[in-house]
């Protein structure tokens, strides 16, 4: 059996052009030869050199090594032979021993893994290099520190004249007059803020009166961070984390995983719910939402890149993954890491009925608590069971059996909701969501008995 | 919910101009802010105002109606198609541009098999056949969305097209351009009826709408419809109105046609060829690249004059390897030409290494005579033309319904 279906191998294209000639190269004739095992797909194909070009695919961690010049990641060959496999799994054999080159980039793989955690623990019998190394640690935390404190204390002061004076001059400000404050807070280390101020120049000033309850609502948001950081030292250790993660502080992956502890790693079966990706400036930002099973616990995997280098890890919207998932330092958790994943072919046996909700007051409910531990969340993972699409007024609102209902996110296609009410036929479906504000943005539907998951793209 | 309103004005006006009434916020929030200072206006304010927000968004009520629930779709009578047909339509669907004719060959395929597609494709297809260059697919389409799309259309109100009703309409009723537009698709797919309607209305229509009619009228022209261009044809000449340029012009036009009817009458009705007859035809020049389409008006090397029986045989070479070994003679026959080769030679190489793995072996018998000939070139890079592409599509429409 396959692992990926086709659309999920179109998803690891970089581009359209590559996803087009991979298509073209998804062809058994085009191979000189293929083979596969457990661990690895590899396969040999001609290109316009003298020798084949050698393409192998890692299965169980989804990377791709092609020994073509194309800069392109995965280069079209990967993609053509991944499309094999995904199409017809049938048709390449399965090989339990690996050509040398094969077996070669593989066993350096796991080496490379090993060594990775073999280079932890020596640095542990290093004593006084890692004492020298926190030093200088908390040398450079000190200074930042410093920094963001003059940041926050320039950010409050922005805020109160503009309070002061009045929200009514805020449309004719302009883009630059924002993004020069949100210059300031980079330079005082506290991206954060910067990132919350440039959320003045999202709001749309020119249609209705929308954005004075949208600009009231973010200055609110930024205010009580100010006063919260400004307060850090009163609050809880775990308040601490989500102001200063919110401020702009990042805990680097490797800090992540090394101060780990118990409570923060869940290992479980996850479902990949969603994702979203923007773009901005040069930096492309993927959301990735799962919720794990066994746990019930939702989390949250960012990736970035630059420009048009390769997304880090390749997760699979709407695939399964097995995988053990470090959780960052919060209140309410949510956002991690991908510590290890093991496999990518699992079946999901039972369904913790945490996060799982059968009325939007339920879901309502849950929301105050976790805002109880986090007053800034927003944007928020649920699963609602058993809703129709009902029309009103020609707007198309979400309705639970009891008669609660809930508008979509305004990022919620038209094409998209047609396709709900194809994929539904007008009966109740349990659909995987983001509560974002007051509405919501549908992601899947999830068919109970079978476990089988449609994204709404 | 009020207090939210009222920090909204103040924070629109200024807390200069407008400060904040402590006694207008919950009970709750006006304790929390008993240690805070009031004359500092705009901390007091924001303070205010970040603890409203929390409450607010907390204490957010559920809005509850008892909205007409929609009557869910009937379940299907008809099967849907095969996955791999699927993943056919979803590969036609994924190439750009889109290859109208494939789609049409899938989507008749699926209709005569009384299949239809599952509910994930319904928008994507009807989203397809709501494009101008697809509106002759729409006859097809209508047939395959099952009980699910003709729901869909209803409670969306979207893709009109679908509905039985819908090209009659915009003939009755619509401006010149639907109704010309109605009466080209109609034609097309039913070209009875849409004779039948031009009868009708003919004599309210313009001349110069009359002329485009005609126009219309060549696709599909039946030799029943001779007796009334004959009839118009008269009156034409009966008015002695013909020199007036319309005139004229539809006499030509009218004429043209009666020629054409009489040609029709020398002729069997039935013109089909080959495998899949003129859709084939359409297919292949629709996606023919320029020198190919030069190795079929040149090539001289078989017998076959029309451009139809040769595509009768190329429609053959996917199926018969003895003809593509006979093709395969003929470019060595011709080797002598060098020019010939290069046109004619891509194609056929494609097509008959593509289908037929023992022609590999004559072709290699020919790469040794001349290793560095243009075969090679092709042979290495395994180009892949865009016909070869469409022959293959062909045969694995062909194969998933069956």
């Amino acid at each position: 059996m396959s692992h990926f279906t086709e659309d999920q191998v179109t998803q690891l294209a970089p581009d359209a052009s590559s996803l087009k000639s991979g298509k073209e190269l998804a062809n058994e004739r085009k191979w000189v030869s293929f083979a596969r095992n457990e661990r690895v797909l590899w396969g040999e194909v001609q290109g316009s050199g003298k020798d084949p070009y050698r393409t192998q695919i890692d299965l169980q961690h989804i990377a791709f090594k092609c020994s073509c010049p194309s800069r392109k990641f995965p280069c079209k060959h990967g993609l053509g032979l991944l499309f094999i496999f995904a199409r017809n799994p049938d048709t390449i054999k399965h090989q339990a021993d690996e050509p040398a080159w094969v077996a070669d980039w593989m066993n350096k793989r796991e080496t490379k893994a090993e060594a990775k955690v073999e280079k932890e623990i020596s640095q542990e019998d290093a004593p006084k290099k890692l004492e020298k190394q926190l030093k200088d640690k908390e040398k450079r935390q000190n200074e930042r520190q410093l920094k963001v404190e003059a940041g926050v204390a320039e950010l409050e002061l922005w805020l109160r004249d503009l309070v002061r004076t009045g929200f009514l001059s805020l449309p004719e400000k302009g883009n630059a007059f924002f993004e020069k404050t949100a210059a300031r807070m980079v330079d005082a280390q506290a991206t954060g803020l910067a990132n919350l101020v440039r959320g003045f120049n999202k709001i749309n000033f020119y249609q209705g009166a929308n954005w004075h309850t949208e600009a009231l609502a973010l200055s609110a948001d930024i205010y009580l961070l100010l006063e919260s950081f400004k307060n850090l030292d009163k609050l809880p250790p775990l308040w601490q984390e989500d102001i200063k993660n919110r401020i702009g502080w990042n805990t680097s992956q490797k800090d992540l995983l090394a101060e780990s502890n118990d409570s923060s790693i869940i290992t479980d079966t996850w479902l990949v719910i969603g994702r979203q990706t923007e773009t901005e400036e040069d930096i492309t930002i993927q959301r990735n939402w799962l919720y794990g099973f066994t746990s019930g616990q939702y989390a949250l995997i960012l990736n970035f890149a630059y420009k048009n280098t390769p997304m880090p890890n390749l997760l699979i919207e709407g695939g399964f993954i097995e995988a053990t998932l470090v959780f960052y330092q919060s209140n309410a958790p949510l956002r991690a890491i991908i510590k290890e994943q093991t496999n990518s072919s699992a079946v999901v046996d039972t369904v913790n009925r945490k996060g799982i909700y059968t009325y939007w007051e339920q879901m309502q409910e849950a929301f105050a608590q976790q805002l109880a531990a986090n007053p800034w969340l927003n944007n928020v993972p649920y699963m609602v069971e058993k809703l129709t699409l009902v029309t009103n007024n020609s707007q198309w609102l979400l309705q639970d059996t009891e008669g609660g209902l809930m508008p979509l996110h305004r990022s919620f296609t038209d094409k998209q909701i047609w396709q709900l009410l194809a994929l539904t036929g007008g009966n109740a479906v349990d659909l995987f969501l983001i509560k974002s504000d007051n509405t919501v943005l549908p992601l899947g539907i999830f068919k109970q008995p079978d476990h089988t998951y449609q994204l709404l793209k | 919910m009020e207090i939210w309103k009222q920090l909204i004005n103040i924070a629109l006006l200024g807390t200069d101009k407008l400060p904040l009434s402590t006694e207008l916020l919950p009970p709750k929030i006006q304790d929390k802010l008993l240690p805070v200072n009031q004359l500092e206006r705009e901390s007091y304010f924001m303070k205010a105002a970040a603890l409203t927000l929390a409450y607010k968004r907390a204490g957010e009520q559920i809005d509850k109606a008892t909205m007409p629930a929609i009557m869910p779709a009937e379940a299907e009578l008809q099967p849907y198609c095969s996955q791999k047909a699927i993943l056919i339509l979803k590969k036609l669907l994924g190439t750009s541009p889109r290859n109208m004719s494939l789609l049409a060959l899938w989507m008749e395929k699926c209709a005569t098999q009384s299949q239809i597609i599952p509910p994930d494709m319904l928008v994507s297809i009807l989203e397809l056949g709501a494009e101008k260059k697809a509106r002759f697919l729409r006859e097809d389409i209508r047939k395959i969305i099952g009980k699910r799309g003709e729901w869909l259309v209803k409670i969306t109100n979207n893709w009109q097209y679908v509905l039985p009703q819908y090209e009659e309409t915009r003939w009755q009723e619509g401006r010149i351009a639907e109704r010309k537009e109605a009466f080209e698709i109609t034609r097309n797919n039913n070209p009875v009826k849409a004779f039948e309607w031009l009868k009708a209305s003919w004599t309210q229509e313009t001349a110069k709408d009359k002329k485009e009619f005609l126009l219309m009228l060549e696709k599909n022209l039946s030799v029943a419809e001779e007796p009334f261009l004959e009839d118009f044809k008269a009156t034409l000449v009966a008015e002695k109105k013909t020199d007036k340029a319309i005139n004229k012009e539809l006499l030509v036009v009218t004429n043209n046609l009666l020629q054409k009817i009489e040609k029709l009458k020398g002729k069997p009705v039935s013109q089909k060829v080959g495998l899949l007859g003129s859709l084939l035809k359409k297919i292949i020049t629709d996606t023919m690249l320029e020198e190919e389409k030069e190795f079929l008006a040149e090539v001289q090397w078989q017998k076959y004059e029309e451009t139809n029986k040769r595509l009768e045989l190329m429609s053959h070479l996917s199926w018969s390897a003895e003809f593509s070994q006979k093709v395969l003679e003929g470019i060595a026959s011709e080797r002598t030409n060098h020019y010939q080769i290069q046109t004619c030679g891509p194609v056929i190489l494609e097509l008959c290494r593509c289908f037929h793995p023992q022609t590999v072996v004559y072709l290699e018998k020919l790469l040794v005579d001349e290793p560095s000939g243009w075969h090679s070139k092709y042979y290495n890079e395994k180009v892949t033309l865009p016909l070869w592409q469409a022959l293959e599509s062909i045969s694995e429409i062909e194969n998933v319904f069956k």
